[in-house]
């Protein structure tokens, strides 16, 4: 696939505001002065094919004016009838778009792609090695490629092309182009032929970056898919499979804990069964038992019988015997009553003598001594009292008066501490008030010391901005001196740009009217000749021989003089050149030539060099006057500082006057330990001062609270004094004594009283015995009779009841007595041998069972049968759950499903390491290629170390590239020599040579961005010719300021024309400052 | 008539687990729908044989679809078969197995259109105490399954003889019997169930081997008619039962009827392969294939030759019927592999040793071995 560029248009991109141009199919050469915007253009193509009109990179098209959208429009042509016009808009969101339209005939255009889909369009068209936009890992960007840097390579690193390579390609397009274009040479066709159909399976598996495909169409994705429907269906299967072993499991056990619960249940029958037999045993058993207990009884109850006649024998005696002694206690009785009786009388005469009336009297008497002597007691215990209270209260008063004189002492002891404290407070105080004014007097000399320092200072800046004001005259005067110095009228910039400009104009319209003059003279008699070649003059020989040929030679414009016979004017190029030529002379004439005569420069140059160093002059005055400024400022600044001088000079002698007379010297010695040290004195001694004011405050309180105690104690003292000596008493009477006297008095006189009533008592108790004792004696006395009477009844009944006994026990006696004689003993013990023997012809049972035993093993047995039953229908349930479940189907349908992942897993395996190999193949025949075979490298060093052969006549020898197609040194003089060490045309060359070669076997479009500025002019005449040549084949575009190193004089356009074809179409010479329009100037 | 035929008074064909619409999931396509379509193609081989022996009575003892509710074509493709006998006089019994147990939606059901395809002849066991007079000398006595799986005997579910009941007694079930072990809860066929019953066949179905399992009286399983799965032993076949008079023992004949032969070979050299290659057989042969042999490029070759050769590729149909390859034992024999590459250019020869060279020394051996073997398919012109 070709590449030709068609048109370009560009408005608002970079420095370049619009401009809009058509390329021929041969050699382009787009050619302007520097800063119109040539490489711009070249940017251009670069974005309109590489970059999308969103990415980041595209802010750096952003015009220099204007917030206008950069637009391009690129139409190229990739096939014969192929035609691409790509119009990008670049900007982020709706500001930015792309639309990509094709044609066949380059005027009716349909669209093809839009948006995002034009940039993979169109690198998909280049084939320059360069992945879609997007996605993971895809360029960000301006995309790079070896390919895209060989097309497109930018005019600022002219030697970079060496150090692409095809390795960095994200895409390997870039590299099948080179390879089918250099084919020939590049891979032996078995070599490319087996690496294609790897290729070719390689890429049904695997994406370009290695990554193993998953859409659909992918060998992966349909085994992966039959793999997970295997894995799917066994999975289901295993858990019918699973469902059903367990229900069988389940029922297996059910059938095993069926048998156990069977078995538990036959047990518990047997053993009830055993139990109810023994239990039948032990009752046949009971009944003999019962029958021998009752012969025995039988057999006992006779014996008792005949016993009891024995003992009826025994207890007649014995109560017959009893009668006797009965008789005999009762007449005891009788004797006993009847002495009873007699105390009895006596006992009662003795009480009603006790209570006849002589007794009476006899106690009234008794009674009334007693209280006479109890009065004349009370009495003395009354007189006694008084004694006792008034010598209570002296005591008090006593007791008073001490307590109130040693209060008062302690008061006056207390008011004398007071006193101490009060002096001393003031001590504190005096102390704390002569450091105070030892601090202020430091103070003092301190704040002299710093005034003076200040003074000092003031006065050094006060000559240091007179020093600043001294300089700063100096500069302004200098200012003036050179303000007088400098050209007046000179041009500005702009004016010297647009002489420059006009110059150019000169030279390239000159240039065109070049193409060189040659003329030969031959006079027939001497003569006076002169001649004026290309505007200058050149002198001849004064007189020039006949005969003899005067060659003369001019690029554009010859002028002969020859004396006598007139001037002969030569000039070269077209009318319209020549026209041109003159109007830019006059221009010249008009607008340069009076600036040159009036600041007397030679030419532009030395009206240039004029202007720069009334520039610089310029620039030292502003420099000057900051200077001068800055220092006036300086000075200010300094005497504003200063300007409190005569307040400080008014202070310190203020503070001078002060420490007059005052102990300076003693406070110097302080005022050394700074002025931190007599601020923390100071703080100290006002805390002094303030804690001995408090101290004396409170030492004032506490002496007026002690007087006030002292007199109150006082009071109280006098007061106790006056009511001791109202009682009668002495100072010194011992009141006490006298207290404890009269209270033993007291007590002595109530114990006499006490002893009165107690007389008095004693006898009315006395009395009272006398009465209770005789009512006691009377009351026993009756009570021994009545108990005497009662034994004797007693005794009475005990004789009936004894005798009735007697006539009963005689007559029950009689009865038994005749039975006793019917009794067999013999035949009675024959029985109970009967019965024992019977008994012991029955077994006894190996275990005891009663009832509840019996009942509880029945409701064991009861308990097995409903387990049993439970079990049975636990049973039928899981066979139920068993017929919902798949059985041996389940078992068939999990065996083919495992089988068949076996078989899926297995050719997924196969699968994975078909195409695993290939893609080692393709890795692996790469590898090969690029070590051991013919590569792209050598390939393209052939063509390419051919031209610069031919360039260096043989300098130069082989081109090392790389198989990734670095350009790695060149052969020199038998040794590779690194292409760095190359001079820089040099390398400019060969990389020009490089790119040549490349874009002549791609048949592509190739723009050179000034790539031969370092070139000397031989050199330059070959690539004129190899440029030429090329573009016979493929289209190459030249952003160039120096056109003439790639065309002749008459190739450019002329004015007027933007362009001119030259070679039949295959050349085109494009003046850009006819076809760009500049933005003013870059945006700041 | 022969003396023989006078002497039979009864002759049934016995048939069952014919597993239509069997899914074959181990096969790929287009094996898998081949396999399918011949389990209905035999029920056709069957009905011919039930003709050719002028059977009185077709017994299939269950298992006839392989799942409870077949898809419509399986079962519209049996009853399709079975109209097209114009039988009379020779009554085919369906009996439901434990693949397609008699539940609702089964073909069996009285309900499903399945019944309604059906001649009249066609006679499902779709009740517990079916019973058919084939004569007045012969009865049939049947039990479905109703479910997938179970612990029910359905062989001693059946009537007893009665004392003096002198007719041919035949009993129909599918189960297994107790000799297979582990296997207990699929419908258990007592061993001694044919004469505990008073029988004189049982004929059972479930296992996939022709087999005997009775004695004295026989209680066969006839097999699958068409083999299922590769390790089955003994299938393909039916049973025709002559039950002769005066009270003496049947004789049971197995007769062939599968159309596949199933067979597993496994090919340790190329000679055995070349062997298997010109076998005469193979088109009826469902092959499982092995190849466990080392070849060099150039064997290797051949051998990928003959396997396409046996398997048949997209354009040509293969020597064997159905073939499963298993070919993981392949080896590449890379021993000698570069003198194989000496007329190929500089490049590749360097490409066929690294590749060596990664084989020997690299992760993937088999990887770089097959990698080799595609340099060598496509250095010879393969694509």
């Amino acid at each position: 696939m070709s590449l030709r560029f068609a048109k370009l248009r560009v408005a608002s991109f970079g420095c370049v505001r619009e401009a809009s141009l058509e390329l021929g199919p041969g050699l382009n050469v787009l050619y302007g002065p520097n800063d119109l915007g040539k490489s711009t253009l070249g940017r251009a193509i670069r974005a309109a094919l590489l970059i999308p009109h969103g990415s980041s990179a595209a802010s750096a098209f952003v015009p220099w004016d204007s917030d206008e959208t950069p637009v391009v429009e690129l139409t190229f042509e990739t096939d014969p009838a192929r035609i691409w016009r790509i119009e990008k808009r670049f900007g982020e969101g709706a500001r930015g778009s792309s639309i990509l339209r094709a044609s066949r005939d380059g005027a009716s255009f349909t669209i093809e792609e839009k948006a995002r889909a034009v940039d993979g369009k169109v690198r998909q068209l280049l084939g320059w090695g360069i992945a879609p936009p997007g996605g993971k890992g895809g360029p960000k960007g301006l995309p790079s490629s070896f390919l895209g840097a060989v097309i497109l390579g930018e005019q600022a690193d002219v030697a970079s092309i060496f150090r692409q390579t095809l390795a960095a390609d994200t895409h390997d397009s870039g590299r099948e182009r080179l390879t089918a274009a250099l084919e020939a040479f590049a891979q032996d066709p078995t070599f490319k032929r087996i690496l294609d159909a790897a290729q070719a399976k390689v890429g049904l598996a695997f994406t370009a970056t290695g990554r193993p495909r998953r859409d659909q169409g992918s060998p992966f994705k349909q085994v992966a898919e039959a793999v997970t429907r295997a894995k799917g269906e066994l999975e289901r299967a295993r858990g019918e499979l699973d469902e059903y072993q367990q229900v069988k499991q389940r029922l297996e056990e059910l059938v095993a804990e069926r048998d156990r619960a069977a078995e538990r249940h036959a047990e518990r029958e047997e053993r009830l069964a055993r139990m109810r037999e023994e239990r039948e045993a032990a009752r046949a058993r009971e009944q003999v038992e019962a029958l021998l207990a009752d012969a025995r009884a039988q057999l006992a109850r006779r014996r008792a019988a005949l016993e009891a006649v024995a003992a009826g024998e025994r207890d007649l005696g014995a109560l017959i015997l009893e009668l006797e002694t009965a008789e005999a206690e009762r007449a005891r009785a009788r004797a006993a009553c009847e002495v009873a009786e007699a105390a009895r009388n006596e006992a009662q005469a003795e009480l009603d003598r006790l209570r006849s009336q002589d007794g009476d009297r006899e106690r009234a008497l008794a009674a009334s001594k007693v209280e006479a002597r109890r009065a004349e007691l009370e009495r003395e215990l009354g007189e006694l009292s008084r004694r006792s209270e008034r010598a209570e209260r002296a005591l008090s008063g006593q007791r008073a008066l001490a307590e109130a004189q040693r209060t008062l002492l302690e008061a006056e002891e207390i008011e004398r501490g007071v006193r101490r404290a009060s002096e001393e407070a003031r001590a504190r105080l005096e102390s704390a008030d002569r450091a105070l004014s030892t601090c202020a007097l430091v103070q003092r000399l301190l704040d002299v010391e710093r005034l003076e320092a200040e003074l000092r200072t003031d006065r050094a800046a006060l000559d240091e901005a007179a020093a600043d004001r001294a300089l700063s005259s100096a500069k302004r005067a200098e200012v003036e001196a050179l303000s007088a110095s400098r050209v007046p009228a000179l041009p500005s910039e702009a004016a010297l740009e647009q002489l420059g400009a006009l110059e150019r104009s000169r030279a390239l319209v000159s240039a065109r009217l070049g193409g060189g003059i040659s003329l030969s003279l031959v006079l027939e008699r001497p003569l006076e000749v002169s001649a004026v070649i290309d505007g200058q003059a050149r002198a001849l020989h004064s007189s020039v021989a006949p005969g003899q040929p005067i060659e003369l030679e001019a690029q554009r414009a010859l002028e002969l003089a020859i004396a006598g016979v007139g001037v002969v004017k030569v000039s070269g190029g077209e009318r319209e050149a020549r026209r041109e030529a003159q109007a830019l002379d006059e221009r010249w004439r008009s607008e340069a030539e009076p600036l040159f005569a009036a600041h007397a420069a030679a030419d532009l140059g030395a009206l240039r060099a004029l202007v720069q160093a009334d520039r610089r002059t310029e620039g030292r005055i502003a420099e000057l006057h900051r200077e001068a400024s800055s220092l006036e400022e300086r000075a200010a600044l300094r005497e504003q500082g200063a300007a409190k001088l005569a307040d400080r000079e008014h202070e310190l002698a203020a503070l001078r006057r002060e420490l007059e007379g005052k102990d300076v010297e003693a406070a110097r010695g302080l005022a050394h330990e700074g002025q931190g040290a007599i601020e923390a004195r100071r703080r100290r001694a006002e805390a002094e001062r303030a804690a001995a004011r408090e101290q004396l405050e409170s030492s004032r309180e506490r002496e007026q609270r002690a007087l006030l105690d002292a007199r109150v104690q006082k009071e109280r003292l006098e007061t106790a004094a006056r009511s001791l000596s109202e009682l009668g008493g002495q100072a010194d009477t011992d009141w006490q004594a006298e207290l404890d006297r009269v209270l033993a008095q007291r007590a002595s006189v109530v114990a006499s009283i006490e002893e009165a009533g107690a007389e008095l008592e004693r006898s009315d108790a006395e009395r009272a015995a006398s009465l209770a004792r005789a009512a006691q004696e009377l009351e026993r006395a009756a009570r021994e009779v009545t108990a005497g009477r009662l034994g004797l009844r007693t005794i009475d009944e005990r004789l009936v009841r004894r005798r009735s006994d007697r006539d009963q026990l005689e007559g029950r006696l009689g009865v038994q007595r005749v039975a006793a004689e019917a009794i067999d003993l013999a035949a009675d013990e024959r029985a109970v041998r009967a019965q024992e023997e019977a008994l012991a012809a029955l077994p006894a049972p190996a275990e005891a069972h009663d009832d509840a035993s019996v009942a509880e093993a029945e409701r064991a047995l009861e308990e097995a049968r409903r387990a049993v039953a439970d079990n049975d229908a636990e049973l039928r349930r899981a066979e139920g759950a068993l017929q919902t479940v798949g059985g041996s189907v389940v078992q068939d349908r999990e065996k083919q499903a495992r089988e068949a992942l076996i078989v899926t897993e297995k050719k997924e395996r196969e699968v994975a390491l078909e195409y695993e190999a290939y893609q080692l193949l393709v890795h692996t025949l790469r590898a090969a290629e690029t070590a051991e075979g013919q590569h792209l490298g050598e390939a393209l060093s052939r063509p390419v170390t051919e031209k610069l052969g031919r360039l260096t006549s043989g300098l130069y020898g082989k081109l090392e590239i790389a198989p990734t197609l670095e350009a790695k040194g060149v052969l020199s003089a038998g040794a590779v020599r690194e292409l760095g060490s190359l001079s820089i045309g040099t390398q400019e060359q060969l990389a020009t040579l490089l790119r040549l070669t490349v874009a002549e076997h791609l048949e592509s479009a190739l723009v050179l961005d000034d790539q031969l500025t370092q070139t000397d002019p031989e050199r330059t005449g070959f690539f004129r010719s190899v440029l030429r040549r090329h573009a016979e084949r493929a289209q190459i575009v030249v952003l160039t300021c120096r056109p003439l190193d790639y065309l002749d004089e008459g190739d450019l356009a002329a004015p007027g024309e933007t362009s001119r074809d030259r070679a039949a179409g295959l050349v085109r010479a494009i003046d850009l400052s006819r076809v760009v329009t500049r933005s003013p100037s870059r945006r700041p | 008539m022969s003396e023989e035929s006078e002497d039979v008074a009864l002759k049934i064909v016995h048939t069952a687990d014919w597993h239509l619409g069997a899914p074959f999931v181990s096969f790929e396509e287009p094996a898998r729908t081949t396999l399918s379509r011949a389990r209905l193609d035999a029920v056709d081989r069957i009905l011919d044989v039930a003709e050719r022996s002028r059977a009185d009575a077709l017994l299939c003892a269950g298992d006839l679809f392989d799942v409870p509710k077949p898809e419509r074509l399986w079962w519209e493709g049996l009853a399709s078969k079975l109209a097209k006998r114009k039988w009379s006089g020779r009554p085919v019994f369906l009996l439901p197995g434990n693949h397609d147990p008699l539940v609702d939606g089964s073909p069996y059901h009285p309900a499903h259109p399945f019944r309604a395809l059906l001649p009249p002849w066609v006679h499902v066991v779709d009740r517990d105490d079916f019973a058919f007079e084939l004569g007045p000398d012969a009865v049939l006595y049947a039990r479905p399954c109703r479910t997938q799986a179970g612990e029910l005997d359905l062989a001693m579910r059946l009537p007893a003889r009665e004392p003096g009941d002198a007719r041919i007694r035949i009993g129909m079930v599918h189960g297994q019997t107790f000799h297979i072990p582990g296997h207990q809860m699929n419908f258990p066929i007592a061993p001694d169930a044919a004469v505990s019953r008073g029988l004189d066949y049982l004929a059972i179905g479930d296992t996939h081997a022709h087999e005997d399992v009775g004695d004295p009286i026989p209680t066969v399983y006839p097999s699958t008619p068409e083999q299922l799965t590769f390790g089955e032993k003994d299938t393909g076949y039916v049973a025709v039962v002559l039950f002769r008079r005066h009270g003496r023992p049947p004789i049971v004949q197995k007769e062939r009827v599968a159309y596949w032969t199933w067979r597993t070979e496994t090919v340790r050299d190329l000679a055995s392969l070349r062997a298997l290659r010109d076998e005469t057989e193979l088109k009826r042969t469902v092959l499982r294939l092995n190849v466990e042999l080392r070849a060099t490029p150039a064997e290797y070759a051949e051998v990928e030759a003959i396997l396409a050769e046996l398997s048949g590729t997209a354009a040509s149909s293969g020597r064997v019927g159905v073939m499963q390859l298993d070919a993981e034992g392949l080896v590449l024999d890379t021993r000698e592999v570069e003198q194989v590459f000496e007329d190929l250019p500089a490049v590749v020869r360097a490409a066929v040793r690294r590749l060596k060279e990664e084989e020997e020394t690299g992760p993937s051996p088999e990887v770089a071995r097959r990698a080799l073997y595609h340099l060598y398919r496509l250095s010879r012109g393969a694509t």
